[in-house]
């Protein structure tokens, strides 16, 4: 059975349960409780790999705020109809613009707005670098404002304590990389690109076929200790040996008893998956996963989006990191979900590209808050009060297009902006704002929120924003205070 | 060469030897600044780590070649997806065309031994499985449908694990630490717990 095989019988299992039964669950159903010691913040970095452009979703410039019709025409603006303003929301939206073709994605940036506004903000920014692999970095280093450690490691360090994989990575390209600075390994991404089978890797012996019974392992594992300890290795001074063995008979008992391989298990019972013949189970938040992420096990990014969701809900992570890669996910029928290589594939068809990708991102980040908010968490709030999504992008794309096109291909471009979802910043707000005659964004200040035409935003302000709202302090922060709810 | 320039030069190669000491942040060495006292460094640097993880490729490899399996008869995530593929980057490679990752992690993941121990388990127990039904290509000094193994073929059947996961001879230390295994064990059992306790050791990840 090959993967894409594999995938599509994952699909028919999800498509088992019957999302409208679990779908109705969730209204009435109490609240779960949340797994991590009280206190804790989370981070959910969504990595919009190939360069987002701000412009084409929560910032657009509407044809009629240009000067003229012919300017307008050689702008990234939008006609005035292609872009939405929900209720009570101060932000818009480019709407799914329903361009049909090969990529296929109904969900509307417009509901995510109707549904998020309150804790939406919209930060501008001009990047430092058009090398996608170098921006992606600095998008999660602040461009090195934290002496080059990560945003997830430092969030790890301060939320971490105690939790089995504090930080967690299902991202790809250089949103995948470690950071430069020392950091304990603990915090270092666990770095999974397989969602849909990670629950496997958390045990060593369970579910796998033909294996003899636990007590045997047991054994054997202890007759390997000992082996271990007369060892021609051992009498060789080794970091590397020394954090292999503190890794497997300290941290994997946790892990194992943890029982994460049913708590993240997200395949469901099926002639395909027979997780009862291997003594696995289907997590018990898969039908309400797969009510929420129809597609759960054949569109990765919403595998990843379930996994995000428990491996926080079950207290074992507090930082998780995805987004979409370079191979787009293929449903059975084979239409395809993404655009090849994300957003950057907007070098072919800039506006097709980014309308798909950005309604994809919206529809996990909405996924993910709606379970989010169902999970009781810190004295009467929700795992979402004490979580913040952090959309993370290469950089713009150039802002220009031939006179009246509408297919065209785009550049990379240092200027943009960057999306945030958080109830603890202030929400329904741009900060910095976009001239319609340049379609170039400008920045504001950081401890009063209010847009400054000459201020220029730069990584290490986004890094700032993060850490500020998720009480993570370092030498050189920038003051975001006008930004924090 | 004449005498005041060689003595110029003996002094200034004197003064940039100094200024080499001084430990950092004190500001540049000049004329009229005192010498420091010693010149031992701040920080001693790590000693070199002497082992390498065996990664992905080279242990996949590895445990197969040692228990003649391939993709198809290993480590099988339910039966269905091989387990080197599944857990591509927690055993040390590198996911290029899916995640774009271009270099492997440069440590053992958390999920690693873990990893290491499903793979292991799953090639043992295929393996034996394999000898049980048909001629035996591992395990032909068992019967591995007896409820008891003797002391030694137990101690014969560890030899030939150590050979072929480890490739060396054990010590008898070490036998005899496989032979106890086979205490209250039927030889089925006996042969796969041996199988994972050999092929999962430090040394069968560590080189």
């Amino acid at each position: 059975m090959n993967r894409r095989s594999f995938l599509r019988h994952l699909a028919t299992g999800a498509a088992a349960v019957s999302t409208a039964s679990a779908l109705s669950l969730l209204p009435f159903r109490s609240r779960a409780k949340a797994a991590p010691p009280p206190g804790r913040k989370f981070l959910f970095v969504i990595s919009a790999s190939g360069g987002g452009s701000i412009l084409d979703s929560l910032l657009p410039v509407a044809a009629s705020e240009v000067s003229t019709p012919a300017r307008a025409a050689t702008l990234l603006a939008f006609p005035d109809e292609a872009i939405a303003q929900p209720t009570g929301s101060a932000i818009r939206c480019v709407r799914n613009l329903r361009l049909g073709g090969t990529f296929s994605n109904d969900y509307d940036p417009a509901d995510f707005v109707a549904a998020h506004f309150r804790d939406l903000a919209v930060v501008t920014v001009e990047n430092t670098s058009v090398n996608h692999v170098v921006a992606q970095k600095r998008a999660i280093t602040g461009a090195g404002i934290d002496g080059g450690r990560t945003i997830m490691e430092a969030v790890a360090m301060r939320h971490g304590d105690g939790l089995l994989l504090p930080n967690v990575n299902l991202a790809s390209g250089g949103y995948l990389e470690p950071g430069d600075a020392p950091v304990p390994d603990r915090v270092r991404g666990e770095v999974v690109t397989r969602p849909e089978l990670f629950a496997s890797a958390t045990h060593g012996y369970r579910g796998i076929p033909r294996a003899p019974s636990a007590s045997v392992i047991e054994r054997a594992r202890s007759a390997r200790r000992n082996l271990d300890a007369i060892s021609p290795l051992a009498s060789r001074p080794s970091a590397l040996r020394d954090r292999y063995l503190e890794l497997r008979d300290e941290l994997a008992p946790g892990l194992e008893s943890a029982d994460l391989i049913t708590k993240l298990m997200l395949l469901s019972e099926s002639p395909d998956t027979p997780l009862s013949e291997f003594e696995l189970a289907q997590s018990p938040d898969g039908p309400a996963l797969a009510a929420q992420f129809p597609l759960l096990g054949v569109d990765r990014l919403q595998t990843q989006a379930a996994i995000a969701f428990l491996l926080v809900k079950h207290g074992v992570s507090c930082s998780v990191t995805f987004g979409p890669g370079f191979e787009p996910s293929f449903l059975p029928d084979g239409s395809i979900l993404d655009t090849p290589i994300a957003f950057d594939f907007s070098h072919n068809d800039h506006v097709t590209t980014q309308n798909t990708m950005w309604s994809r991102i919206f529809e996990v980040a909405d996924g993910l808050i709606r379970m989010l908010k169902t999970v009781e968490y810190d004295d009467g709030s929700t795992l979402w009060d004490a979580s913040l999504i952090y959309v993370a992008t290469d950089f713009g794309r150039s802002k220009e297009r031939p006179a009246g096109s509408l297919t065209f291909g785009s550049g990379h471009h240092l200027n943009n902006g960057n999306v945030f979802v958080s109830p603890r910043l202030k929400g329904n707000r741009v900060f910095g704002g976009v001239d319609p005659e340049t379609c170039l964004t400008y920045g504001f200040d950081g401890r009063t929120g209010e847009p400054r035409r000459d201020e220029v935003m730069r990584e290490g302000h986004l890094y700032s924003l993060v850490a500020h709202a998720l009480d993570v302090d370092f030498a050189g922060r920038e003051d975001m205070s006008g930004l924090l709810r | 060469m004449t005498r005041p320039f060689l003595s110029r030069a003996i002094g200034a190669f004197v003064l940039v030897s100094l200024a080499a000491c001084r430990p950092s942040g004190n500001g540049p060495a000049g004329p009229g600044t005192e010498p420091p006292e010693t010149c031992a460094p701040t920080t001693e640097a790590p000693a070199p780590e002497p082992l390498h993880w065996r990664r992905h490729a080279a242990f996949v490899t590895d445990v197969h070649a040692a228990l003649a399996l391939d993709a198809t008869t290993g480590c099988r995530e339910l039966d269905r997806t091989p387990c080197g593929d599944v857990h591509l980057v927690a055993l040390g490679g590198n996911d290029v065309f899916g995640a774009g990752q271009y270099e492997p992690v440069a440590r053992p993941l958390a999920t690693t031994p873990l990893v290491v121990d499903r793979f292991v388990l799953g090639a043992c127990s295929n393996r034996v499985t394999l000898d049980a039904e048909a001629t035996p290509v591992v395990f032909g000094m068992l019967d591995l449908a007896a409820s008891t193994v003797s002391r030694d073929d137990a101690r014969a059947t560890a030899s030939e694990l150590f050979r072929r996961l480890l490739r060396r001879d054990a010590t008898n230390e070490e036998l005899a630490e496989i032979a106890e295994l086979a205490e209250e064990t039927n030889a089925r059992d006996f042969a796969v717990a041996a199988c994972f306790a050999i092929g999962t050791t430090s040394e069968a990840v560590l080189y």
